[in-house]
């Protein structure tokens, strides 16, 4: 065990990664010597070499499409984005190309060995294109998986398990808990399961969702609802793409109440998805409307980015709304 | 001194622009029109074998780009594209290449398929996305795709496999592979920003691909002078840092011969090449498409006279390894297979409705099988509604 | 046999096309791949050729007619692999 932040959890999975299977290769803009602009590659050029941990040039499209030319001879690719922001040049190769490479081909060819690795989210006074979540861009599209660790535990076993994945993954990193996330880390190699939410907290009143640097958010106002004598259920949703409705519906069965928390703007975000598939499954058992509590359908702002941002208070507050309906 | 900026600096002291006439790019040729070699042409090593293998190939795109277009006509398969006027172009590139090379092409490279050895039955099945398909009839026709001749799945959005070729070789260098890709796209798709991307990274990154654009004049109904003003796409290849070539694509042993010299360097310097093939799109862009509504007769007329099947054959009469009734009788017989072949995979079923959700991951996912399973309780209940798949499934 | 040629859909999602030249008359026997008529579309201008060999036995439409794609364009009797 070592005590560890985000960053250095993510960069030990890289590091064991590469040192199990040569078939490893990180590569994106400034992810070389330098190590990356959050340093998430630091030290792997040097342990591994040029040939294995590269800049490339200025061109999310060239890397996703270099990554995808990689990942269909059989390596694993473990591709940056710089920001999530700057995704939107490879959305063609990644909703185009990576997702549908097994099915198009009948699996004469796939892309299984790739990674897209891409820190996301605000709270950094990044404003439009430095805070960005794009997560619901991409669950719209099958073929894909998307993960999004909350703690440096998680952001180690689901980057492994991601790249050990014979699917293509995106691997959103909170870039606000990059530091700020501090844990125990066991220091081997272990993978956590894609596609299994986690419940962290049990709880009788309400079930409260969310996912990445929401958790911390989310916990503060369960906190909070505490206090007022409401018992929540809180869970980590962790993967997107496939989503484990069972868990989610397990909790709402028995709460009878969803509040789903997440940082992307509120129309057409994930949260709706959630939403439809669980009135659907837990109907008669629902004792409130479900409330989402989302950014605001607006670009990220600068200056007034507190009052955009789904916080514990607004989260708070959908719980009581929730739970006296 | 050092170079930071990666540039070489000439320091003049007196403004003059630079411009695209100061790069002078040739076209090899090396037969002329009636089969004979242009004086100092060099002709490259080729063994009867090969060379008729190679006028086969030519022949066989000939004649079943003929029939699909018919068939397609009488909505036997929904859709189908020609490769008229650039046969040469594609079997001449695909005839240098090793078996372990990697091809990745755009859709109107059958010529290069065909020669890898994908068989008519193949052909056929893809073309009527029956369950023989290897691509599971998800795609269109022609989207032809075979990992074990190393023919990369063709998609239907251009230029995407441009740095996928780039990172695809880069993986072959790591792997220390004694093998190169060939990357085939239009003067079209070199217009998207993956071309951009796909060649500088190839550059850079020191990737052993063959960049082989096959200029036919025309992106559907765009010409050439509506895509790009610089003399080309060879000239971009320069920009890139990268050798070029520009070959014409009529002349099959010219692109034979500029291929195999592209693909000993690429091998041996782990560098990309680029080659460009001038050649004319007889055709049509698809069957969707008329090019009356936007080039004339003339010009078509004044262009099929640059057939690379006649030439070739010109150059093989020449060397004695053709004989002219044997050629007819064979054209003739290759006409009733391929006509046979149609007839056996037009009959032959779809794909059975578990392979709706095969292969969109390794594994189908419990929310895929559960909508399998709504869909399959939907059919049984309107069996008549979904006569491919009602009645075939448990 | 009879059977009726259904006019296909010959460019992604036309519905329908006028038909510019008759190729053939009723009554006349006709080979297989042998060009029946001309229709115009608004993309293209196609020369449709029959499937089978046969007889002509009736034609749907009159040339400038506007023939409806997924309906039958013209019907055939038959000859069982019979080559003129």
């Amino acid at each position: 065990m070592a005590k560890m932040n985000m960053l250095q959890a993510i960069n030990n999975a890289l590091d064991l990664a590469m040192a199990k299977d040569d078939g490893v290769v990180c590569f994106g803009e400034d992810v070389g010597h330098f190590g990356g602009v959050f340093r998430a590659t630091s030290k792997l050029q040097e342990k591994y070499g040029k040939a294995r941990c590269f800049n490339t040039p200025l061109t999310e499209q060239g890397i996703a499409g270099f990554a995808n030319g990689m990942a269909s001879q059989g390596m694993k690719p473990v591709a940056e984005i710089q920001f999530a922001d700057y995704i939107f040049p490879a959305f063609d190769q990644i909703v185009n190309e990576t997702a549908k490479f097994r099915y198009r081909s009948g699996n004469e060819f796939n892309v299984g060995g790739l990674v897209f690795r891409t820190p996301y989210g605000g709270g950094i006074a990044g404003g439009h294109y430095h805070s960005q979540s794009p997560e619901a861009y991409f669950a719209h599209t099958p073929g894909l998986k998307i993960v999004v660790p909350r703690d440096p535990h998680q952001a180690k076993g689901l980057l492994l398990a991601a790249i050990a994945c014979p699917d293509p993954v995106i691997f959103f990193e909170p870039k606000k808990l990059y530091r700020a996330s501090i844990g125990e880390v066991p220091e081997e190699y272990y993978e956590l399961p894609i596609g299994k939410a986690e419940v962290l907290q049990q709880g009788k009143d309400v079930t409260v969702l969310a996912w990445g640097a929401q958790m911390e958010i989310v916990q503060k106002a369960v906190d909070m609802a505490a206090e007022q004598g409401v018992s929540c259920e809180v869970i980590d949703l962790r993967s997107i793409l496939p989503w484990d409705a069972d868990t989610v519906a397990d909790s709402v069965k028995k709460t009878g109440r969803l509040v789903i928390n997440h940082e992307a703007p509120l129309t057409g975000g994930f949260a709706g998805e959630i939403a439809a598939t669980i009135q659907k499954m837990c109907f008669l058992h629902l004792e409130s409307p479900i409330e989402r509590v989302c950014g605001l359908d607006t670009p990220y702002p600068l200056a007034l980015e507190k009052e955009y941002v789904a916080d514990h208070l607004k989260t708070f507050e959908a719980i009581m709304r929730s739970v006296n309906f | 001194m050092t170079n930071p900026n990666n540039a070489t600096i000439t320091t003049v002291h007196r403004a003059a622009f630079t411009a695209g006439d100061a790069l002078k790019i040739p076209t090899l040729r090396i037969l002329k029109d009636d089969g004979n070699l242009y004086d100092g042409a060099e002709l490259p090593t080729l063994d009867q074998a090969t060379a008729l293998k190679m006028y086969d190939t030519m022949v066989f795109t000939r004649v079943l780009d003929e029939r699909m277009l018919a068939a397609q006509r009488q909505g036997r398969i929904s859709f189908y594209m020609q490769c008229l006027g650039e046969e040469g172009a594609t079997v001449g590139s695909a005839a240098a290449l090793t078996e372990q090379d990697m091809i990745m092409a755009q859709y109107r490279e059958q010529g290069a398929l065909r020669y890898r050895g994908f068989s008519l039955e193949q052909f056929m099945n893809q073309l009527f996305s029956n369950e023989l398909d290897l691509g599971k009839g998800r795609q269109m026709p022609v989207h032809y795709g075979s990992q074990a001749i190393n023919y990369m799945t063709i998609s239907s959005p251009l230029g995407t496999q441009i740095p996928q070729a780039s990172g695809y070789a880069y993986a072959q260098k790591l792997r220390g592979l004694d093998a190169i890709t060939l990357c085939y796209f239009g003067e079209g798709a070199a217009s998207e920003g993956d071309f951009h991307a796909g060649m500088n990274m190839a550059a850079v990154h020191k990737a052993p691909v063959i960049f082989f654009c096959r200029n036919n004049g025309y992106a559907i109904s765009t010409p050439a002078n509506e895509q790009f003003v610089g003399d080309g796409i060879a000239c971009r290849g320069v920009g890139y840092g990268m050798k070029t070539l520009r070959v014409d694509g009529a002349d099959i042993l010219a692109v034979y011969q500029a291929t195999k010299m592209a693909r000993e360097y690429a091998l041996a310097h782990h560098e990309p090449v680029l080659i460009e093939s001038i050649a004319y799109r007889l055709g049509a862009h698809s069957s969707s498409d008329d090019p009356s509504g936007y080039r004339s007769k003339e010009e078509e007329a004044l262009w099929r006279k640059n057939d690379p099947i006649a030439r070739f054959k010109a150059w093989l009469l020449r060397q004695g390894w053709l004989d002219e009734a044997a050629d007819k009788a064979k054209t003739e017989q290759l006409r009733v297979d391929i006509l046979d072949a149609l007839k056996v995979a037009e009959k032959v079923a779809k794909p059975g409705i578990e392979h709706l959700i095969s292969d969109v991951y390794a594994e189908p996912i419990p929310a895929l099988q559960q909508q399998l399973d709504e869909l399959k309780q939907h059919i049984r209940k309107y069996p008549d509604a979904y006569p491919i798949t009602a009645g075939r499934f448990e | 046999m009879k059977l009726d040629f259904i006019l296909p859909d010959i460019g992604e999602g036309i519905v329908e096309c006028e038909i510019v030249e008759w190729l053939v008359k009723e009554g006349e026997l006709i080979n297989e791949d042998q060009p029946v008529c001309d229709v115009m579309t608004d993309k293209a201008l196609v020369q449709i050729p029959a499937v089978h060999s046969g007889v002509v036995s009736k034609l749907y439409y009159a040339k400038g007619d506007i023939a409806k794609v997924h309906a039958p364009l013209f019907e055939m009797h038959l000859t069982v692999d019979t080559r003129i």
